[in-house]
């Protein structure tokens, strides 16, 4: 009988969050063998394997269905995949992570304060400087599906995959969308968040994999964990 | 997601009816030509947004093409200005991106048609309109609805009003985005303060006092857009008169009355223009053209297009189109090489002519 598999974040902040987050329905989940190896045990409930993965694959394992169950942010899920809620149901929010996805422009543009302004600006500056506006950021799905529906265009994204808020200075970018929990990294940055610019709140949630193979004992082990941990999640009748 | 499957009797008829079209454009005296797939990035952004967020960037310096136009036109700039008036056709595929959530095809065939540096623009307006439809007509699709409209009229119409520059600029270069650019014709009516913070001669000396300065937007610029916003509206009159007439949709033969009704003699060389390609729409294809529908904000959502624009839909699924883009020419070559094209999606029209005659 194949056990329940469970994807962690396989380091980091996320990973001890939501290892003590188990803990709370003692489950635990112990890391086996140096600091480095990707292995790991969970005693306390039978039946559970777990699959140490980076925080950006899980979503790509829960939507093939290779883990049944899996902890990634909901910026990461919603960004990568389609229809997310019919292929990866939220089991529930675990109330740690939290992360905004957010636009934000250099704070000396004092005239661009809403999408709409940043629609005018884009559009002067493609005039001017005989390129588009150029948004850095990570999230292209999230962040081209956001300013299309709220009317925002003559701009283009710059893929950034770390230290964003520097694009602007270094002139690869002139304006970003990028996560962040405090804003404290955007004000270092001398960069302020549009007042109609939060794209996504995002926390570290749990999420089931309906294309996973759920066996009855599977489905057991998940009841078994769902009540220690007073969840009554509702998701849909093939789970 | 869904790439195009190459095999198996649907593709089959796909194939003919493409070569089928291709032959017929061929005897209409269309050159065929075959754009390669992949062409300079670097002229992705002539297409517009539509098609930038659309298009395959393969980190090389090379897009995949997503449409035909541009990789057309640029094949027509090399050979140069002998190139004269030609008309090329050419069908294949095209590759759009999809995001999450979309499930559009990756890959589709496209079959399509463009005329350049015919000087009478009315007449090859016409002409591209009246072979498409033609081409459709003889595969069998008789009965579909049309949709035109004249981006170049309604330049012509911001022309006639007293508006600065910069609004100019900025409501013609929204026009693709008809809810959009309606708003904006609200909001510039309203001047907008400048910040409390920020007063005085000298907006952009302020600006480098009180911020870092980075990125390559400059202050000047930021200075610029506050002191236009705050001094240079558009007036009740120019506002009502633009949306007046935007509101206009009537069949094509009413819209030079329609339009005279709200922008009186102002607009006689462009509306001369528009009649002049009335009657060789009558001419060509018969007098019951005049009752073809027309909206005077309707600019296929394509930011290249600047003249007439026709679609051809079928079940809410466009089957055809096509339109004048003058410009991008323009910006490629620095030539006034006028440009116009017509395409048909093979697939749509395939499934069309199923429900039609199964």
């Amino acid at each position: 009988m194949s056990a329940l598999k469970l994807g962690l974040p396989s380091k980091g902040r996320l990973q001890q969050d939501a290892i003590d987050w188990f803990a709370k329905a003692d489950v635990t989940v112990a890391r086996t063998g140096s600091d480095r190896e990707y292995a790991g045990q969970v005693t306390g409930l039978d039946g559970i394997e777990l699959v140490l993965l980076s925080a950006s694959e899980i979503p790509r394992e829960l939507a093939a269905g290779r883990i049944h169950l899996g902890v990634t942010g909901e910026d990461l899920i919603q960004e990568k995949l389609a229809d997310w809620a019919a292929i990866t149901p939220k089991v529930t929010h675990m109330g740690f992570g939290f992360a905004d996805l957010i636009i934000a422009v250099p704070t000396s543009w004092a005239d661009v304060t809403t999408l709409r302004d940043l629609d005018d600006a884009a559009a002067q500056f493609h005039a001017n400087h005989g390129h588009r506006l150029r948004i850095a950021t990570k999230y292209h799905n999230l962040v081209r599906g956001f300013l299309s529906q709220r009317g925002v265009a003559d701009f283009e994204i710059v893929d950034s995959q770390g230290a964003t808020e520097g694009t602007i200075k270094n002139q690869t970018a002139e304006a970003i969308a990028d996560i962040t929990s405090s804003g404290a990294t955007l004000t270092a940055n001398h960069l302020r968040i549009l007042t109609d610019g939060e794209i996504l709140t995002s926390q570290a949630t749990l999420f089931a994999a309906r294309n996973a193979h759920w066996s009855d004992a599977n489905r057991e082990t998940f009841a078994s964990l769902c009540e220690r941990l007073n969840l009554a999640p509702d998701l849909g009748p093939d789970l | 997601m869904s790439a195009l499957a190459r095999r198996g009797s649907e593709y089959r008829r796909l194939v003919d009816l493409s070569e089928t079209l291709l032959d017929g454009f061929e005897q209409a005296g269309y050159e065929r030509i075959d754009p390669p797939m992949l062409h300079d990035a670097a002229h992705v952004g002539l297409g517009g947004q539509t098609l930038l967020d659309l298009t395959y960037l393969m980190g090389n310096g090379l897009a995949l093409r997503s449409d035909f136009t541009v990789p057309v036109y640029l094949l027509h700039a090399e050979r140069g200005r002998d190139a004269g008036t030609p008309r090329y056709c050419y069908s294949g595929p095209v590759f759009r991106r999809s995001g999450p959530g979309d499930d559009r095809p990756t890959e589709y065939m496209q079959l399509g048609i463009e005329y350049f540096g015919s000087l009478r623009r009315e007449a090859a307006d016409v002409r591209i309109f009246a072979n498409i439809l033609s081409a459709l007509h003889r595969s069998g699709l008789t009965d579909v609805p049309v949709m035109t409209g004249d981006v170049g009229l309604f330049h012509a119409v911001l022309d006639t009003l007293d508006i600065s520059e910069r609004i100019r600029t900025r409501l013609s270069g929204l026009f693709w985005r008809p809810e959009r650019l309606r708003a904006q014709i609200m909001r510039m009516q309203s001047p907008v303060p400048l910040p409390a913070d920020l007063t005085g001669p000298d907006i952009e000396a302020q600006l480098r006092e009180r911020h870092v300065i980075q990125g390559k937007r400059t202050p000047a610029e930021v200075a610029e857009m506050l002191s236009a916003r705050a001094t240079d509206t558009l007036s009740g009159e120019a506002a009502n008169t633009l949306l007046a007439y935007l509101d206009i949709a009537c069949p094509i033969g009413e819209a030079p009355k329609r339009v005279r009704a709200v922008l009186g003699t102002r607009l006689d060389d462009a509306l001369t223009r528009f009649e002049d390609r009335l009657r060789e729409l009558r001419h060509r294809l018969g007098p019951e053209t005049a009752t073809l529908p027309f909206r005077a904000d309707f600019g296929r959502r394509h930011e290249y297009y600047d003249g007439f624009v026709f679609e051809i839909t079928h079940a809410d699924q466009i089957v055809a189109a096509g339109g004048r883009y003058d410009r991008l020419a323009q910006k490629v070559s620095d030539a006034d090489w006028p440009a116009i094209g017509g395409m048909i999606r093979p697939q749509i029209l395939l499934s069309a002519l199923d429900e039609v005659a199964p």
